[in-house]
């Protein structure tokens, strides 16, 4: 179990990627919430690799998997890890999972090779879908007093299948166990008992569920979707050339939805 | 000109025979017969597990696409998924107009495949991103391969495409599927996420125990289960975890 963790810049070169990364670049000390953290921010923002960093320095292979398995194919993609210190805390760890989010579409496969998998639902598991494969995992082969570092764990989940998730979640944090996890979901970014930490430009900032973003914009989205898209697809007309609108670009087009509902409001 | 092929291509899909393998058993399929689609965006919704998938992975085997993400000329000759199902033996296809003159299959984990195939081949990297993988997010990456290989006058498939995006993502996605839209391409994308869901001037067709029926946004699951649980996430979890 991770109490915190600390970057030590000795022999880091700043401008190389990974420690370029905002987020990165202003981290020193991050302290970990006992059952849950939560890891939010943009695409790029470097969640992914913080995680894997987290999990590499915790002892996971970077391919992923549980921590009895001692196969590495692949190399990690940053070298974070290596400049990254944890405090341990004292609880026993007996389990531990590290799920990159490439092997959410991997799990049927990885999990039948395991064996023994009666299968979410009672469905084969070669039969289910990849969120189903990823339940089945978490429902039989979490078993309590664990690390459990996972990427973007909604990726291939329902609503519905995420409620299960963090039902599953709440019982293992009840069994000693520990999870860190990047999310961009507005549902698992509720999860009560837990510390969200948003990954920007600022750096690494611990934020309030009803402040991020995911919250608010899902909201602002779901209330009055069509003066929100209005918004968003005039912005796109009139730079009708732009085809690579990435993320950036949107950010302004946001800003003006929520001004636009907000005078509404006033 | 009568010569460029417009949406729509694909009118309907149809259902004849068995399959012979575990989608007859799919209640949202089982009696399916015909299930028309939008001229131009069509969303799949439904639970894990409800056939979702299976459907859209039936129709880019019908398609000729290849069904691990991909386009036609860039044929994938690996998998992150142990099989598909035959579903593709029970369906038909009721095309319209000219052929598209572009189409693609994108799934979260195909940015995953492209970027081995083209490592595993030692083709430049610039070729199919604009950045260097290595330095981009997945969700990056993702958008790259929405925005460049997609091209107007196609028929695109996706399934769960929101599985790599962040919110702003999406939102950068629908504009892009916005913009194809306004060339003539046509969508079908399965998805959970109740933003893009959210894209105007679509058909949604739920898949469910009862088969596959058109339901309005406001009563997509995904949609009425996230509001209610943003409107009180206390209240679900007092539920939840007792």
């Amino acid at each position: 179990m991770i109490r915190s963790l600390s970057l030590d810049r000795a022999g880091v070169d700043a401008a190389r990627y990974p420690f370029s990364v905002p987020a990165i670049r202003s981290l020193t000390t991050l302290e970990l919430h006992p059952q849950v953290t939560l890891l939010a921010g943009e695409n790029g923002s470097g969640k992914s690799t913080l995680v894997e960093a987290i999990a590499v320095a915790a002892g996971f292979n970077p391919e992923g998997g549980s921590r009895n398995m001692r196969v590495a194919t692949r190399e990690s993609h940053s070298s974070l890890h290596q400049h990254l210190k944890l405090v341990r805390d004292p609880r026993p760890q007996n389990d531990g999972w590290f799920l990159r989010s490439e092997s959410f579409y991997n799990l049927a496969t990885y999990v039948e090779q395991l064996g023994d998998v009666s299968g979410y639902g009672n469905v084969p598991l070669h039969e289910q879908s990849h969120g189903e494969s990823f339940l089945t995992l978490a429902l039989e082969r979490f078993w309590g007093e664990g690390l459990y570092i996972l990427d973007e764990p909604e990726a291939a989940l329902s609503v519905r299948g995420q409620m299960a998730l963090m039902r599953r979640m709440h019982e293992l944090c009840a069994d000693g166990s520990q999870f860190v996890v990047s999310t961009h979901s507005p549902v698992l970014l509720a999860y009560p008992e837990a510390r969200i930490y948003v990954l920007g430009d600022d750096g690494i900032v611990e934020t309030p569920y009803r402040e991020t973003e995911q919250y608010e914009l899902t909201r602002l989205f779901l209330d009055d979707r069509e003066r929100f898209l209005r918004h968003l697809f005039d912005a796109s007309e009139a730079t009708p050339d732009s085809g690579a609108r990435h993320t950036e670009q949107v950010t302004i087009e946001l800003a003006a939805a929520r001004g636009v509902k907000t005078s509404s409001d006033t | 000109m009568a010569s460029t092929p417009t949406a729509p291509f694909l009118r309907a899909l149809t259902f004849q025979g068995t399959a012979d393998d575990y989608s007859d058993a799919l209640p949202a399929l089982r009696e399916i017969e015909r299930i028309e689609l939008h001229p131009r965006v069509t969303f799949l919704v439904g639970e894990n597990g409800s056939g979702k998938s299976t459907l859209v992975e039936a129709l880019v085997v019908a398609l000729k696409l290849n069904p691990e993400g991909g386009s036609r000329s860039y044929q994938l000759a690996f998998s992150t998924r142990s099989s598909h199902s035959r579903l593709h033996r029970r369906l038909g296809l009721e095309r319209c107009g000219l052929p598209p003159r572009n189409s693609f299959f994108l799934r979260a984990e195909s940015v995953f495949n492209l970027a081995s195939v083209v490592e595993a081949e030692g083709r430049e990297m610039h070729d199919v991103f604009e950045r260097p993988l290595h330095e981009q997010s997945h969700g990056e990456s993702f958008l790259d391969v929405a925005v460049n290989r997609l091209a107007p006058n196609g028929l695109y498939v996706l399934d769960e495409p929101e599985a790599a995006l962040s919110l702003r993502g999406q939102l950068a996605l629908m504009q892009r599927v916005h913009q194809l839209v306004a060339q003539d391409c046509q969508f079908v994308i399965a998805t959970h996420s109740p933003i893009l869901l959210g894209y105007p001037d679509a058909w949604i067709l739920e898949l469910s125990d009862d088969g596959v029926h058109r339901i309005e946004y406001d009563e997509a699951p995904q949609v009425e289960l996230t509001r209610a649980f943003l409107d009180d996430p206390e209240r679900f979890f007092r539920h939840l975890l007792a």
